[in-house]
């Protein structure tokens, strides 16, 4: 093999593809990329068998070749280079970077080890807008928790109807929706659980810059691709195998009758949370009193005192008296960009819903009052 | 040679030949899910799998498997789904006590039940002996005894774990029949809906395909014809297919208000069964079932005392349960009998049966939604016209007041308005079963 290629574009490249690669696993090949020519491209992929990522740069090709190295190690080593286009040669497994001033080898694997990471197959393209996407997951993706032994609410689902995907998480204690419009409506429905870390690294890889990424669905894997700004041809593939199992019933969950509805100043509310939240005990309990025309926030805590304020609000309905674990309440609020948000309650002992827009809503339980 | 047997002979074969890290990395979970024909399948955990073994072991797993069995020709992968189904599930302690969780979350999406209601916490007492003996009849022999099953009994007595606990019990003795568990008011928002999409056909072939059918609540069906009749076809369709009903409802078909004939005598068809308040006894057992449960201790002296107070409802024992367990995990003690009944003062208070103008007024105007401003104004539309009638008659009946007193007290109205409204709901008492139960429900809400 022989390339010649820009230096930024290669660590663009082994940046993302080093977000997948591990570190020192029992089987040495997942904690290597595979660098290979692909017709004017220079292909790196990497993987750890869960998930697995394939990025293309335009290359000068003169020869073609394949070799393995160790991922996190190329990328330290490239990006303390000077130079600004790198020739990158083969010679078996070794991988050679010879200019004026400097000369390295760096020792590979033989590339026939690498894992084959699973091809998309023509099925129908989800097309999304990588920001809109990754903001919407952004919100959500600290909800699921991994530890409550049931695999099937510890990812994110992605339900697509028509022209609508919502994303959904919970952790039993609060659920969060957010809907995108997609400009495209889609022929059939779809609905995957998508694991929380595949979620992350979705955001870390498209969310940087804005752009139309295509979204393709196997049974048992998610593709997402990002496309070369230059030339139709694909720039970034993302592929997570997927949970198996039903996503729970969630719209049940949605409260359609409301006792008392209040509107709230983002900031004010939460800036007084945060304050309360000092003086709350060891189960995060602020409780909120909610009468005509006003919020009351009380917190206490035998070893530090009590705390007390009001916020002057629109209100309607019945007065209620409700706690919740403050922890969840800020987590919720602070996804919202909103100014203000309608705050909807059922009873002191069932669902309230935070409803900043029309496109996200997000329920939590109260706290069992003491 | 078993299955098995052939895929540990093979793996043992490719073991030699691979490095022990490649080995486990790819050959971890695999298995023969099925031969036939000469064709086999193998099941793997995932994609990369599949893609490596399909790539770069074929050749080597089919000559092997040739030796094995001459006449294997094909060899296929597949993509093993459940792969990740965790089948004892743990529930996990709660971070915070006191946290409350999205329950909902724990329904299975294909029956709509809820795993945490089964026949192994569900107290038998004499006060459900019978409705629990049809069950056990029912879930022995899913359609072919006591079909329809209709228990009966008041408020948080237990219909809805029986119902529930039926279903969990059929969907684990018969893992093939379809069992669906669905509250009425449910059914009768999905039959509106339904209607209004133009997908009533859709509905009925939906509900037509269980084998077990659960209706919990049966007393919303009293007043909505449209539904009734299109759960009258349903209810034939599954009765004449043997299918399993079983029906909750809050009170005897014969008591349902608004029902169609013919959807009563259906529901009396099979066997009828009620649930009636707890014993003593049977409530102290419920009491020591669910500290169990929840893997708390209280002394006999703290479980006799909520016991012997709360009489009427199972929900309410297991209410002041959490009350206790709460109180016990935040100070990381047991509460003494003073402190329970502290606690408990909400749940316990002594039975007021004395009823007030006030509490009738209050209780009239929350049964029809309506605040008591809009009760006691001078409107004359018709959603206010009849509570107000309602609460007269009330405070004529129960309290003996005066009509004159009744009229001032509604907007300062002469005593012959009030005099009408006495005899106008009177009447009505006596032809509107609706009525009855209306009232009945309000007077039970005065004394509650």
């Amino acid at each position: 093999m022989k390339v010649k290629i820009l230096k930024e574009n290669l660590l663009k490249g082994l940046d993302v593809v080093t977000r997948v690669s591990l570190k020192r696993v029992s089987l040495p090949i997942l904690s290597t990329c595979l660098i290979e020519t692909e017709k004017n491209f220079l292909k790196i992929s990497a993987t750890n068998l869960e998930s697995g990522i394939v990025w293309w740069g335009l290359a000068k090709i003169e020869e073609e070749g394949k070799t393995c190295v160790e991922a996190k190690f190329f990328s330290n080593v490239i990006s303390n280079l000077k130079e600004e286009t790198l020739t990158l040669q083969t010679e078996n497994h070794l991988l050679k970077i010879e200019d004026k001033n400097v000369s390295l080898k760096i020792k590979g694997v033989s590339p026939e080890e690498f894992p084959i990471i699973p091809q998309k197959d023509s099925l129908e393209r989800i097309s999304v807008n990588s920001e809109k996407l990754c903001e919407s997951l952004r919100k959500i993706i600290g909800i699921p928790s991994p530890s409550l032994g049931r695999p099937e609410i510890s990812g994110i689902l992605f339900s697509f109807e028509r022209d609508i995907l919502r994303l959904v998480a919970t952790d039993s204690f609060r659920l969060a929706e957010k809907k995108i419009r997609l400009s495209t409506p889609l022929s059939k429905a779809y609905s995957l659980i998508l694991p929380q870390s595949a979620a992350k690294e979705i955001i870390g890889i498209f969310g940087k810059e804005e752009s139309e990424i295509n979204i393709y669905l196997t049974p048992n894997q998610i593709f997402v691709e990002s496309l070369a700004r230059e030339l139709p041809h694909p720039k970034i593939l993302f592929t997570s195998k997927l949970i198996e199992g039903e996503y729970p019933n969630y719209q049940e969950i949605i409260p359609k009758k409301f006792k008392t509805k209040v509107r709230l100043g983002r900031e004010e509310f939460l800036s007084q949370i945060k304050t309360a939240s000092l003086f709350s005990g060891k189960i995060n309990e602020i409780k909120l009193n909610i009468k005509e025309g006003e919020v009351e926030i009380l917190s206490q805590n035998p070893d530090y005192g009590e705390f007390k304020s009001k916020i002057f609000s629109k209100t309607e309905g019945e007065g209620i008296s409700i706690s919740f674990n403050y922890k969840f309440l800020i987590e919720g609020i602070s996804s919202f960009e909103e100014r203000e948000f309608d705050f909807l309650f059922t009873d002191p002992e069932g669902p309230a819903i935070l409803k900043p827009s029309e496109d996200y809503f997000y329920i939590l339980m109260p706290i069992k009052a003491s | 040679m078993e299955k098995e047997e052939i895929w540990q002979s093979v793996l043992a074969q490719i073991q030699l030949m691979t490095s022990p890290a490649n080995f486990a990395t790819w050959f971890q979970n695999t298995k023969i899910s099925s031969l036939e024909n000469g064709r086999v399948v193998i099941s793997v955990p995932n994609s990369f799998v599949k893609e490596w073994l399909q790539q770069k072991y074929s050749k080597t797993i089919l000559k092997i498997l040739k030796n094995l069995v001459p006449d294997i020709k094909e060899l296929v992968y597949e993509i093993e789904k459940s792969g990740l189904k965790v089948v004892n599930r743990k529930i996990e302690e709660v971070a915070v006590p006191g946290q409350l969780t999205l329950q909902e979350l724990e329904i299975d999406k294909k029956t709509n039940l809820n795993p945490k209601y089964t026949f192994s916490n569900f107290v038998v007492g004499a006060f459900n002996e019978l409705a629990y003996a049809a069950a056990m009849a029912v879930v022995r022999n899913p359609g072919q005894v006591y079909n329809p099953f209709f228990v009966y009994g008041g408020v948080g007595l237990g219909k809805t774990h029986l119902l529930q606990a039926i279903g969990n019990e059929i969907v684990k003795n018969f893992p093939k029949k379809k069992v669906r568990y669905v509250p009425c008011e449910k059914f009768v928002s999905d039959v509106i809906l339904a209607i209004k999409n133009h997908q009533i056909e859709d509905l009925k072939s939906f509900y037509q395909n269980f084998d077990v059918l659960l209706i919990d609540d049966i007393q919303f069906l009293s007043g909505k014809e449209k539904t009734q009749e299109e759960f009258f076809y349903i209810f034939n369709t599954l009765y004449e297919k043997n299918k399993q009903i079983v029906i909750s409802s809050d009170r005897p078909p014969k008591a349902i208000p608004a029902l169609t004939e013919r959807l009563r005598s259906r529901f009396e068809g099979g066997i009828i069964a009620d649930i009636s308040q707890p014993d003593f006894e049977t409530r102290l057992a419920i009491l020591k079932a669910k500290a169990e449960e929840k893997g708390v201790n209280f002394s006999d002296e703290i479980l006799n005392y909520i016991a012997s107070n709360i009489k009427k409802n199972i929900r309410e024992l297991e209410g002041a349960l959490n009350i206790l367990v709460t109180y016990q995990k935040l100070n990381k003690k047991s509460p003494d009998l003073q402190t329970v009944k502290q606690l408990l003062k909400n749940l316990i208070s002594p039975p007021s049966k004395v009823s007030t103008v006030k509490k009738i007024i209050k209780a009239v105007a929350e049964f029809y939604e309506i605040s008591e401003k809009e009760l006691l104004s001078n409107s004359k539309r018709k959603e206010y016209v009849k509570p107000r009638q309602v609460a007269m008659y009330l405070l004529r009946e129960d309290l003996k007041c005066s009509f004159p007193f009744i009229g001032r007290r509604f907007g300062g109205k002469d005593h012959t308005t009030a005099i009408h409204a006495y005899n106008k709901i009177f009447e009505s008492l006596k032809k509107d079963e609706g009525l009855v139960e209306e009232i009945k429900e309000i007077r039970e809400r005065i004394f509650s």
